[in-house]
């Protein structure tokens, strides 16, 4: 219930307790910290004075940041403070009531004008929100309380008769050898990385509309596997069937407040999501991986993504006891562990050289600044319509296509790491990784015609490596139903063939059953082009060998 | 503009097929296996969680989670390299639940798909939810990644004690006068007059 008196609010918070003197409401509106009135209280609000007689209430919200030292871990004794910006920050009344609020600007300031004599306190949302034509809502909440979302709260304070000044300040809770306070900054530093993030997207989209979404965040979050609401994540990851982030936050364990580019990797997933095509097929990957092409694209513009949004192409992930040790890579680096269409490295190091201003003195990173058309790609309804599966091949030959004078760059930056574009499907393809079965990427089937051997093959590991799932493509003309078989050819003697058929990304139906070594359906298809994707179950399934081997089958359609 | 539908439509498909294997097995196994077996083999391709950038290391034990009171626990941490190199393991626990020493490191240069084996003993003698953190490195020519991993351990009546805990420590968040759910943490002010 919210009421209003015509009468001045002079020393509301005397009057207001005198109004209700019992004895809960006494000690509700004795001097309370921190939100204590968070209940239904029949508190009353005054009508503000005019704005002649009002005072100014202003102020700037900060949060402690933590940089990363030479061991690239977080560094507690170099602690900065930073603004908080685009946060909502609102003022409470005596009672808890929110009456008005504002956003912070680019140096964490907000301004408001109050009435004099009245008692307010200040409360900063963990929440980036915007409500202009270009918009977004990003909130960091707690998993582990009901998904509750986080405040910092200021006491309740008399407004004065003259102008006054509130800095607030989220501080970082670290005892020394270990966290022993409230971590506060931790909320703030996650929205700081979005903010970053936001304001990219939007130098070359400024009338995009983010859907909403939550950063998970709790110091309980740990990398053990188990319930997200107990915090156990098992790591750091967009949830796609949410559209949420969630983010380690245990202490020794593994914590990501202040590893901003893991933040903005996480941030690319939600963007990739919600803007774009994502057929990344996940699971665990590092540099140096030959991987699915579809993740190895993902991933990689992941992190090319962080790099850009941050301005910075260095990748920290800090963890550990005391969060001491790190890890980091270069996005500038040119010269990888795996070099390839199906390497994370590879697609980073050509996406950041689109857009950073560093040549590198290699004599083939001479663009910079893409992003923009980089985005125009991504959105566009010819990469998202694509027959051709999104990875790295697609992407750079839309680049091309779309953006001409772009195209001897991509080619030189392509050829920088042993491959080419020419089409969609990787046409012409020939780095084959070091194993010859899997080009070309896309072999291609015809309604009645001769079988076409693919291979499942685990060289370069299981389940989303190279290799391990093969692509056909298939014309259809005429709708009908259509019988598709997949027998073994050669290879380990008991195999379970299975394949996903897709159309423009879109999952149409499956061939799979328990008989060994043979697997057929009846598709109905209508006139279209379409991906079969070809496995071996055991090889995406299982880690181990056996009975992870490789092995080839016959694909008909009939 | 599109959203990812895959996972929505293989979610579909699961359930659609799932159901559609139970009613219509019979009838229809000869042309179409959608028998859960079937279904559940597809769980690779409805990944909806993306690992971040780490070492390349994965990790499973025998452990059930489960814990006696006063009993030590004894567990096989496996760990997994996936690539060639120098891998380093260190366990350790922020309680006190580790027998002997409170810290184990192991190094071992491995090839890819090698996986090593890290016994460890656990005690508690309190009720509660604990953790053993297993931090993990592999260097390659020169060039470290790491990735953590823990490990939940639930010791004796687990879940009471953590009730008695929250019961204890009161509601941790709050209802605001709009009705969100909020995580209240104070901050440091100043105040200053003009």
């Amino acid at each position: 219930m919210f009421l209003k008196t015509v009468d001045r609010p002079y020393n509301a918070k005397f009057r207001l307790c005198s109004l209700f003197i019992v004895s809960f409401y006494l000690a509700s509106c004795g001097g309370e910290e921190g939100g204590g009135l968070e209940f239904n209280d029949p508190c009353v609000s005054p009508d503000p004075f005019p704005s002649s007689e009002r005072v100014v209430l202003s102020g700037a919200v900060s949060f402690d940041s933590v940089p990363h030292n030479s061991s690239l871990g977080l560094d507690y004794g170099n602690v900065s403070q930073k603004p908080a910006r685009g946060v909502e920050v609102e003022l409470l009344d005596e009672c808890g009531v929110a009456f008005d609020k504002s956003i912070t600007d680019a140096s964490g300031g907000y301004t408001f004008s109050v009435s004099p004599d009245f008692d307010i306190a200040v409360r900063v949302n963990a929440r980036l929100v915007s409500t202009a034509a270009s918009s977004w809502d990003f909130r960091v909440t707690d998993n582990t309380n009901g998904n509750a979302q986080y405040v910092l709260q200021g006491a309740t304070i008399n407004s004065g008769t003259t102008d006054s000044v509130r800095e607030l300040n989220a501080a970082l809770g670290w005892g020394g050898q270990s966290y022993t306070g409230t971590r506060a900054a931790a909320p703030f530093a996650i929205l700081d990385t979005v903010y970053e993030a936001i304001q990219f997207v939007r130098l070359v989209d400024s009338d995009i509309v983010f859907p909403p979404a939550e950063l998970r965040w709790s110091i309980s979050n740990s990398t053990a596997e188990g319930a997200l609401s107990e915090g156990d994540l098992g790591g750091s990851f967009f949830l796609s069937s949410e559209g949420n982030i969630y983010l380690l936050g245990q202490e020794d364990d593994d914590t990501e407040e202040f590893d901003g580019h893991v933040i903005a990797h996480e941030f690319w997933h939600y963007f990739e999501s919600s803007f774009s095509r994502v057929d990344s097929i996940g699971g665990g990957h590092r540099e140096g991986d030959l991987l699915d092409f579809r993740l190895a694209f993902s991933e990689g513009f992941g992190n090319a993504f962080s790099g850009m949004s941050l301005d910075d192409p260095i990748y920290i992930d800090s963890m550990g006891t005391r969060q001491s040790v790190g890890f980091e890579f270069d996005l500038e680096e040119n010269v990888q562990l795996a070099t390839g269409w199906f390497s994370e490295s590879s697609v980073q190091s050509i996406l950041y050289d689109l857009y950073d201003s560093d040549s590198g003195g290699d004599g083939v990173d001479a663009t910079e600044d893409v992003f923009g058309e980089m985005y125009a790609v991504l959105t566009s309804s010819a990469f998202n319509d694509s027959s051709a599966m999104v990875g790295i091949h697609l992407f750079l030959s839309e680049l091309k296509d779309q953006f001409p004078g772009l195209a001897a760059q991509v080619d030189a930056l392509a050829n920088q790491q042993n491959f080419t574009v020419n089409d969609g499907f990787a046409t012409g393809e020939l780095n084959s990784g070091g194993s010859m079965l899997v080009l070309p990427l896309y072999k291609s089937v015809s309604i009645g015609g001769p079988s076409v051997e693919v291979c499942s093959i685990v060289d370069f590991g299981t389940i989303n490596k190279l290799g391990v799932r093969s692509f056909v493509t298939l014309n259809v003309s005429v709708a009908g139903d259509y019988a598709i078989s997949i027998n073994r050819n050669s290879g380990k003697a008991r195999s379970e063939p299975g394949a996903l058929i897709w159309s423009q990304g879109e999952l149409i139906d499956f061939v799979g059953n328990a008989v060994d070594n043979s697997s057929m359906a009846v598709v109905a298809l209508v006139p279209g082009e379409y991906v079969l994707e070809v496995f071996d179950i055991e090889n995406v399934f299982s880690d181990d060998a056996p009975p992870a081997e490789n092995v080839c089958f016959a694909v008909a359609v009939n | 503009m599109r959203k990812n539908r895959i996972v929505t439509l293989l979610s579909f498909a699961a359930l659609t097929f799932g159901v559609a294997g139970i009613v219509f097995l019979d009838s229809e196994s000869a042309v179409r296996d959608f028998s859960v077996k079937a279904i559940e083999k597809e769980v690779p391709h409805t990944m909806t969680r993306i690992a971040k950038p780490g070492a390349p290391i994965r990790f499973a034990s025998n452990y059930d989670g489960i814990m006696a009171l006063d009993v030590v626990e004894s567990v096989d941490l496996r760990l997994t390299a996936q690539a060639d190199g120098e891998l380093r393991v260190v366990v350790s626990a922020r309680d006190d639940i580790l027998v002997g020493d409170n810290a184990l490191e192991r190094v071992e240069q491995v090839v890819a798909g090698q996986t090593i084996i890290v016994p460890v003993s656990m005690q508690a003698s309190t009720a509660g939810k604990y953790y053993l953190n297993i931090h993990t490195s592999i260097t390659l020519d020169n060039r470290t990644q790491h990735r953590a991993f823990a490990l939940a351990v639930h010791a004796g009546a687990w879940k009471k004690a953590m009730n008695e805990r929250a019961i204890e420590q009161g509601r941790q968040s709050k209802t605001s006068h709009d009705g969100r759910e909020i995580m209240v943490m104070q901050a440091a002010e100043t105040v200053t007059w003009k």
